[in-house]
């Protein structure tokens, strides 16, 4: 019964051993939670439990006779194998149980990482403990002729431990660096390469027991095909998992790059301004930019100087990637302070251009267009560092006429200013040459020609949908991958404030506080007739040209003297003073609960009118204010 | 919007204050559905609509008093509409809608 006993306990340590080991593997490559003493009791712990869970499953393989065969479905089964292959499985998998539970209790880093490197560290430990121990124990046989079982399996424990402590060496000597680089370049966000291991760690179990059941006999003999298949599987498990190793180092490598680039990204695109002019009087600006894959030059602005000034600006920086970037924030900064310091496009291109050029080794440059637009009386002032000039909406539509000067950051030079006045309505687009310069398929540009034709043809409610026309006609053009696109789009509204909100019941709160707030009257009757004017137009939009879809409302106000509301949409045509008056005098039963809110505005409001021009519902009321 | 109710004998007082618009307007509805599913209606002959602070109506809310004077039909109640101001009692003549609900200015 001691013998029966002391063999099932030295089994059972033996397949510990291996646990052990997958743990001694996890401790040098990762860091530990807790102290040594605590790390240590909570090993012992888990130690004895398992132990006390082994032995007697041990106990119950060993006792189980030799050479049952079961008569299964007129086949011969033999029960002895499949038991022992079954007590084999448990036994691992209670020793892999008790590896994660240590390594995901103890250690540090996040659990894909933990995992990783557990599941890794059991492979290469079951690898040794059942493959290379049985060789060298077959060997220690053969050599000796040992034949005490009890014996044997000192032996076969000592054997593997030795083994064991050779391939955790050389694991800390040869691995465990690559290890600790691939979970430092993953951040420990390793969930996309644990399968990895995992599926190795199942394929082994899943051959191991084969073989158990196949011929749970043949190790008694040294069979020179069973030597050679199974040394020749840990082999090229070595070999594959070298090739994945390189892999996901690679692939890991790759991410954090990405990571890095976005976030750089992110920067960049930061300092542009968050917001639109949407509901701002005299003007109303709208910008778009499709950045190409990497990092990129291009860069825009506009903001509000003091005395009703705007500014606006869009620039290229020469040269791509991580460089230009680097540049483009740099130059950003230094022509936005040059700017509002000057309130001048001419001399702020002149003092940046004497700064870009005092420590520019690189020889980067960059084009600038810069323009002011004083919104009391319409006059643009601007300036052209070697930009391509902007198209311009005035009386007719045209290329702007700017001065030929250089670039920023080459030549020391005077930049001069020129002048446009602005008439109500008028547009101008500035753009990057990644507009012009797409490429189709046969290797045409989309060119200047393409993009003022475009314009010459179209009709646009407003600034947003003017960028996004011009971008979707050069994605259609130009199915290649692109530079940066990028531009700001502004159009002078004059005395009036322009405002886009989505068609739907939540934007017209926000549309009637800018209105209310742009109504100089003490008349509080006047002003909620106004509003309430403006709410039965807003909905009936909403309700009508957009029943089912989603859609934009412009809306271009101005309260002067004589308050002018202008409605456009690009909904279902509705022209909603078409449908009847509700008769007022009919009695409760005969009247229908709807058709008030036009026939309101319609009373109240000096004028009405609608037309559709262009696709457009345009719907106009006017009220005098005295 | 906000809506306050005062029950007084025979007579049930509900103060609506603020705006009754297309925002507002299922709010109201659906607060006046309560109130007159629930026990406060027994033996009320009289619903008194305060608009003293109500500021602002739409045709939404038109609507809303339009619903609420054929409920009300329905179970003998009488509505009276008391103190608009200036904008409501337009909206309420212009639409005609003064003829079929009682306003108490």
């Amino acid at each position: 019964m001691d013998a029966i006993l002391a063999s099932a306990a030295l089994e059972a340590f033996s397949i510990l051993l291996f646990g052990i080991f997958s743990l001694l593997i996890v401790d040098v490559t990762l860091k530990r939670k807790y102290s040594v003493e605590k790390s240590l009791s909570f090993f012992i712990i888990l130690f004895i439990v398992s132990y006390i869970l082994l032995i007697p499953l041990r106990l119950y393989a060993n006792q189980f006779p030799a050479d049952l065969e079961l008569n299964l479905f007129s086949r011969q089964i033999n029960m002895t194998s499949i038991v022992n292959m079954l007590a084999e499985l448990s036994a691992i998998l209670i020793t892999t149980f008790f590896v994660y539970l240590m390594v995901v209790k103890c250690y540090e880093g996040k659990n894909s990482a933990k995992i990783f490197v557990a599941s890794f560290a059991v492979l290469i430990s079951m690898i040794i403990c059942t493959f290379f121990s049985d060789y060298a124990m077959l060997a220690y046989n053969n050599l000796t002729g040992e034949t005490d079982a009890l014996m044997q399996k000192i032996i076969y424990a000592i054997l593997q431990a030795v083994l064991l402590i050779i391939i955790t060496l050389a694991y800390n000597f040869l691995i465990k660096d690559k290890v600790r680089k691939l979970i430092s370049d993953t951040n420990g966000e390793m969930s996309h390469f644990i399968v990895v291991p995992i599926l190795s760690y199942i394929t082994f179990i899943v051959v191991y027991c084969a073989w158990y059941i196949g011929d749970y006999t043949i190790k008694e003999t040294m069979n020179i095909q069973y030597l050679v298949t199974s040394l020749a599987l840990p082999i090229i498990y070595i070999l594959i998992f070298r090739l994945i190793f390189t892999e996901i180092s690679a692939t890991a490598e790759s991410m954090k790059t990405e990571t890095e680039l976005n976030a750089a990204k992110l920067i960049q695109t930061s300092i542009l301004p968050q917001s639109q002019f949407n509901g701002k009087k005299g003007i109303s600006i709208s910008s778009l930019m499709v950045p190409a894959k990497e990092v990129g030059g291009d860069f825009y602005d506009f903001f509000e100087l003091d005395s009703g000034k705007v500014a606006v600006m869009i620039a290229d920086v020469s040269g791509k990637g991580i460089p230009a970037a680097l540049f483009m924030m740099h130059a950003h900064s230094i022509i936005k302070h040059n700017l509002i310091l000057t309130n001048s496009p001419a001399e702020a291109l002149s003092k940046s251009n004497l700064q870009l050029l005092e420590n520019n080794d690189a020889c980067m440059f960059v084009t600038v267009f810069i323009g002011i637009l004083d919104l009391k009386s319409g006059t643009f002032t601007y300036a052209n560092a070697g930009h391509n000039p902007p198209l311009i909406k005035n009386e007719s539509l045209e290329y702007l006429s700017v001065k030929k000067q250089p670039v920023l950051g080459i030549v020391p030079t005077t930049y001069e200013n020129s002048e446009v006045t602005l008439s109500d309505g008028a547009v101008i687009l500035l753009y990057t040459d990644g507009v012009t310069e797409a490429m189709n398929d046969a290797g045409e540009e989309y060119g200047t020609e393409r993009l003022l034709n475009l314009l010459k043809t179209s009709s646009m409610m407003d600034m947003k949908e003017l960028v996004e026309l011009v971008n979707s006609e050069v994605n259609s053009f130009s199915r290649q991958a692109h530079d940066d696109i990028t531009m700001v789009a502004l159009e002078y509204t004059g005395s009036s404030t322009k405002i886009t909100v989505p068609a739907e019941k939540e934007s017209l709160v926000p549309v009637q506080k800018l209105i209310s707030s742009a109504l100089r009257t003490d008349d509080e009757k006047l002003r909620s007739l106004i509003l309430m004017s403006v709410e039965e137009i807003f909905i009936n939009i909403v309700n009508y040209a957009y029943p089912d879809s989603k859609g934009a409302i412009c809306i271009m106000f101005d309260a002067a003297d004589e308050l002018k509301i202008q409605f456009k949409d690009r909904g279902i045509p509705f022209n909603p003073l078409e449908s009847d008056d509700p008769d007022p005098t009919l009695a409760l039963e005969e009247r229908s609960e709807g058709g008030y809110g036009i026939y309101l505005v319609k009373k109240f409001m000096d004028s009405v009118s609608y037309s559709n021009e262009g696709g457009e519902n345009i719907l106009i009321l006017k009220k005098n204010l005295h | 919007m906000n809506i306050a109710k005062l029950s007084k004998g025979d007579s049930l007082l509900v103060s609506v204050g603020g705006r009754l618009d297309t925002i507002t307007h299922l709010d109201f509805e659906k607060e006046l559905d309560a109130i007159l599913s629930s026990g406060d209606i027994a033996g009320v002959t009289n619903m008194v609509l305060d608009f003293a602070a109500l500021e602002y109506i739409s045709s939404a809310g038109l609507r809303s008093l339009l619903k609420l004077q054929k409920d009300l039909n329905s179970r003998n109640i009488a509505l009276i509409i008391s103190n608009p101001n200036d904008l409501v009692i337009d909206v309420l003549s212009i639409t005609g809608i003064d003829q079929l609900i009682k306003v108490d200015t």
